[in-house]
């Protein structure tokens, strides 16, 4: 019986999955016919509930987002996006630098949704193809998120776990293993960028 | 009186007056005090974070929310609304207290089947079309409605969250509710008519001048389907929000829970209608869902410090020991409280007292657990925060740009509250002191 669960559930994971991959439908609508019909198979099948459901939600993530979604949409009205993007628009290796920078001090997550709205203006401002743009902003958040524990998280989880054991891997620890490749890995990518762009790569 | 009880009080009124007086948007002003509450909560550890989670938000409501926003948003396309609107005028032969009478009902009806807030979903924007054709003021007739769903919605076992709770907690059944509180109930309903016509007596007169004659007669001619935009969508709609009643419905015998059966259904309309999710999404009053989540964070607060305990314990004791006062009691302090806090955290207060008192006091009778029904039920009606539909209505008709004022609220909502509760009160009295037993029908 808990092998059939187990079938269950894998099948519409599985399922959603591929469609979700395959394009075809909105990914909103595909991830909660997958939710709903996993939940409907557990009320039937009595493996879920709608209560553990909700709490099976990380708000942690959502109440995150929702507050620098907030933030971000109020801050650009007061002009400081666009400055920020005059400031960094010349060069394309200047963003990856900002963003990695940046994320190496905080959660990448909401990083990146702050730095969205600069991009967009960087493209009302030069009218150019914005692709290495995303490139510089993505690469950015994730090689700078590898800097501190703090970075990504992915990190913080890595840390508590680490904590549980006799060798923690404290904050000291880490930057010493994590700056240097930050940093390498950084150049690499500014490099990458720099010829991708003229090379037309991009 | 300890300091958590001092301050969570403070920061609940204080919420509480916020939103009353308009000075802060609704939900701006329940999430500020949610915030508050919990960060003095964990401070004083009355509070946890996680309790904000998996107990203090009904999740249930939420999500019964997001799920009809969804399917109307859909709908709304679909020229349904428009077409019932048509219907609806023409039916009411264009005279404004039969239109008001009509929606009324109709909430009414569906209320005590499915719930107040899908129907005040559905029914609403009808009311808002066939007003906008018309030429005539939708407040009256918004305000009807969500005052008859909130009545008619206590007749039933599942009509009304308190009910579902109390069925709970007093092991009682579907056909229960229906014998000891529907006859009540189609008397207040029946009373509350009489009242509207003679409280909106001047103002149907002012409308009915107001609608044209053409405007009227093209209406009576025209074929109500002409309005449906578009077959395929309105067919496929149609067919999803069957199924979410039809389960509703059956919720004594299926337990599936309402939230997930109306995400399932408006999952599957968006399956077959394949709308533009971002549109769509624009649609959901996220407002609304962050102002009730807000306020459910708020209210718990007050419920883990004890004060709403406190004050009905405070109250029944001085009524202790004699039924018909513990009855009168419970059933006035039930819709004062729902009236002020939405009645779902209000009847989970009050549920161990009942039960308490009803063992110590009745016997056999349930006429304790009858008295916190209908006043959990009828006390929504008192202010514009007291139900979920009430907030509802109040979103609808400031979209539209004719807002109902609390004040406006207050002047019509306060008394039905009145005048019903006043009503059960003669019903549970009457049963106490004399021999009349309901249920009136063996069953």
């Amino acid at each position: 019986m808990v092998y059939m669960n187990w079938i269950i559930a894998l099948i519409i994971f599985i399922l959603t999955y591929a469609v979700l991959f395959s394009e075809k439908v909105d990914r909103t609508i595909v991830t909660l016919a997958g939710a709903l019909s996993v939940l409907l198979a557990g009320i039937v099948f009595g493996f879920y509930s709608q209560h553990e459901a909700f709490l099976a939600i990380d708000f942690d993530t959502i109440a995150l987002v929702l507050g620098m979604m907030v933030m971000v949409g109020t801050v650009e009205r007061t002009g400081l996006i666009e400055y920020l993007a005059i400031y960094i628009a010349k060069r394309t290796e200047g963003k990856i630098w900002l963003a990695g920078v940046l994320s190496g001090i905080i959660d990448n997550v909401p990083l990146t949704i702050a730095l969205i709205p600069v991009i967009h203006s960087l493209g009302s401002i030069h009218g150019i193809h914005l692709n290495s743009y995303w490139w510089a902003l993505a690469l950015g958040a994730v090689l700078g998120g590898i800097s501190s524990p703090v970075g990504s998280s992915a990190n913080v989880i890595s840390v508590s776990l680490s904590e549980r054991t006799d060798t923690p891997i404290t904050f000291t620890k880490w930057i010493k293993v994590g700056l240097p490749l930050t940093l390498v890995n950084l150049t690499l990518a500014s490099l990458f960028l720099f010829f991708g762009m003229r090379l037309e790569l991009m | 009186m300890s300091l958590e009880l001092i301050f969570s009080t403070i920061i609940f009124l204080g919420t509480y007056v916020a939103i009353l007086t308009n000075k802060v948007e609704r939900s701006l002003a329940a999430i500020s005090g949610a915030v508050l509450m919990v960060v003095t909560g964990l401070f004083f550890g009355f509070y946890t974070e996680t309790e904000v989670i998996t107990e203090a938000i009904d999740w249930n409501t939420i999500g019964l929310l997001l799920g009809m926003m969804m399917v109307v948003g859909v709908l709304k396309d679909s020229g349904l609304f428009e077409t019932l609107a048509i219907w609806a005028a023409k039916l009411a032969r264009g005279d404004y207290f039969r239109m008001i009478l009509l929606f009324g009902f109709l909430a009414a009806i569906m209320s005590t089947t499915i719930d107040n807030v899908t129907t005040i979903l559905l029914v609403a924007p009808i009311s808002m079309s066939i007003s906008a054709v018309l030429g005539i003021d939708p407040k009256p007739i918004l305000l009807t409605q969500a005052l008859f769903s909130n009545v008619g919605g206590v007749a039933t076992l599942v009509g009304d969250p308190p009910n579902i709770m109390i069925s709970g907690a007093g092991n009682l059944q579907y056909l229960d509710f229906i014998y000891n509180l529907a006859p009540t109930v189609l008397i207040c309903t029946l009373v509350s008519v009489v009242l509207f016509k003679i409280a909106f007596a001047e103002k149907a007169k002012e409308e009915n001048e107001k609608i044209h004659e053409e405007a009227l007669a093209d209406i009576m001619d025209r074929k109500a389907t002409r309005e449906v935009a578009d077959w395929t969508l309105l067919k496929k709609g149609l067919f999803g929000l069957s199924f979410i009643i039809i389960l509703f419905v059956l919720h004594s015998v299926v337990a599936i829970t309402p939230a997930t059966v109306a995400l399932s259904g408006a999952t599957l309309i968006l399956l077959m209608t394949r709308p533009d999710m971002d549109e769509l999404l624009d649609r959901v009053e996220w407002t609304t869902l962050l102002f009730f989540a807000g306020l459910f964070v708020v209210v718990h607060g007050v419920v883990n410090t004890g004060l709403l305990t406190k004050i009905s314990q405070g109250v029944l004791h001085v009524t202790r020991g004699n039924l018909l006062f513990s009855a009168l009691a419970i059933l006035f302090l039930s819709a004062l409280g729902s009236g002020l806090v939405d009645n779902i955290p209000f009847t989970a207060a009050m549920l161990p007292i009942v039960a308490t008192l009803s063992a110590k006091l009745t016997g056999s009778s349930n006429i304790l657990w009858w008295a916190l029904a209908f006043g959990a039920g009828f006390g929504g009606n008192a202010t514009y925060i007291g139900s979920s539909a009430n907030v509802m209505i109040v979103k609808i008709s400031e979209d539209h740009e004719e807002p109902i004022s609390m004040r406006y609220w207050l002047k019509y909502g306060t008394l039905t509250t009145l005048i019903t509760t006043v009503i059960a009160g003669l019903v549970i009295t009457l049963q106490i002191v004399t021999p009349v037993k309901l249920p009136l029908l063996p069953y």
